[in-house]
């Protein structure tokens, strides 16, 4: 079972490397097989020490999570770009609770909360984050929450 | 023509990232406006350079980069503000 | 044409970036306009480099990026461990 995933992480690796070469010697491929079965083995304890354990058809889901987060990016950062020239503009923080328990949704959730203009995450304990966000004086923020749960949580489950 | 207009969509995000850095007198805001508003600017440029050469190994570097500042760049920010909130700066006291 | 007037605009966000560096109340804000300055020097040496049709910019533009990375996550670490005033 564990040897499987240190296969993977080579395969991962040995693609990265033809992208950032792009030469396909005999001497370019050998080279890579070294390196990366080398970083395979120093970072394999790392990696996967506790329960992290993305299964495989999680890729192509959080690939067109991707694309979806992209288009939330733009559409977001229309009404930011208002919050930030009108004066009465106010910080606050929220609380925001999640279902998820998996360690590694909860931290791609969290990088992506920080990628959209307006809102950035502080820190987590458990599976409630702490959001810090820049709103308008006629904003609410229980439509700020719902609207993270809505648009984060439901396209990863 | 779509380059042009991808192009001065990003200055426009330039611009006010740059009126951002002043404005505010607040740090935690001062982090916030500038660094995300940074994030969708340099993805607009690289969209635009994208369609602007069509060399194949020129895409794929670029790829490359696109992939690597959307993962790393919320990273830098989060640890910037986890060590101003560590060391004692709370946010109800800027709010005054 | 519109290639030359990005570069230019990059290049005035900058020169503001180090204002904010020189000026900046805490040490913090600081960190910010460095982290500012990485990320506008990767943009600039990518669209210098498809103006002028050299790959080898690109490569330089990544390998930045990395250096970049790793300087505010070590900075703000040992900032976070309390310096050597503790």
């Amino acid at each position: 079972m564990g040897l499987k995933k240190g296969v993977n992480l080579f395969f991962y690796l040995l693609i990265f490397w033809l992208l950032l070469t792009l030469n396909l010697n005999y001497l370019n491929i050998i080279v890579g097989i070294f390196v990366s079965f080398i970083v395979m083995l120093l970072s394999y304890p790392i990696i996967f020490s506790k329960e992290i354990s993305p299964k495989p058809y999680y890729f192509i889901k959080i690939l067109f999570y991707c694309l979806k987060l992209i288009l939330h990016i733009y559409k977001s950062s229309i009404f930011y770009i208002i919050n930030i020239i009108s004066k009465d503009s106010r910080l606050t923080t929220i609380e925001v609770e999640l279902n998820i328990t998996n360690p590694l949704l909860i931290s791609i959730i969290a990088n992506s909360i920080t990628l959209t203009p307006g809102t950035l995450t502080i820190d987590y304990v458990g599976n409630k984050l702490t959001v810090l966000a820049l709103l308008n004086a006629k904003d609410s923020k229980e439509k700020l929450i719902q609207d993270i749960k809505n648009t984060y949580e439901k396209n990863l489950l | 023509m779509i380059v042009n207009i991808l192009l001065i969509i990003a200055w426009i995000y330039i611009i006010i990232g740059m009126f951002g850095i002043f404005k505010f007198k607040a740090l935690h805001a001062r982090l916030l406006s500038s660094t995300t508003i940074d994030t969708v600017a340099s993805l607009t440029i690289f969209i635009a350079l994208m369609v602007y050469i069509k060399d194949l190994s020129f895409i794929i570097r670029l790829l490359l980069i696109v992939v690597f500042m959307l993962i790393t760049n919320p990273i830098s920010n989060h640890v910037i503000i986890r060590s101003a909130y560590l060391n004692g700066i709370s946010v109800k006291e800027e709010e005054e | 044409m519109f290639l030359l007037i990005t570069l230019y605009l990059l290049t005035c966000s900058i020169l503001a970036c180090i204002f904010r560096l020189i000026i900046g109340p805490t040490i913090w804000d600081r960190l910010l306009a460095l982290n500012l300055i990485s990320i506008k020097t990767i943009i600039l040496l990518s669209i210098y480099g498809v103006y002028t049709n050299q790959l080898f910019l690109i490569d330089i533009a990544l390998s930045y990026g990395i250096i970049g990375f790793l300087t505010i996550t070590l900075l703000s670490k040992f900032i976070v461990m309390g310096g050597r005033q503790k």
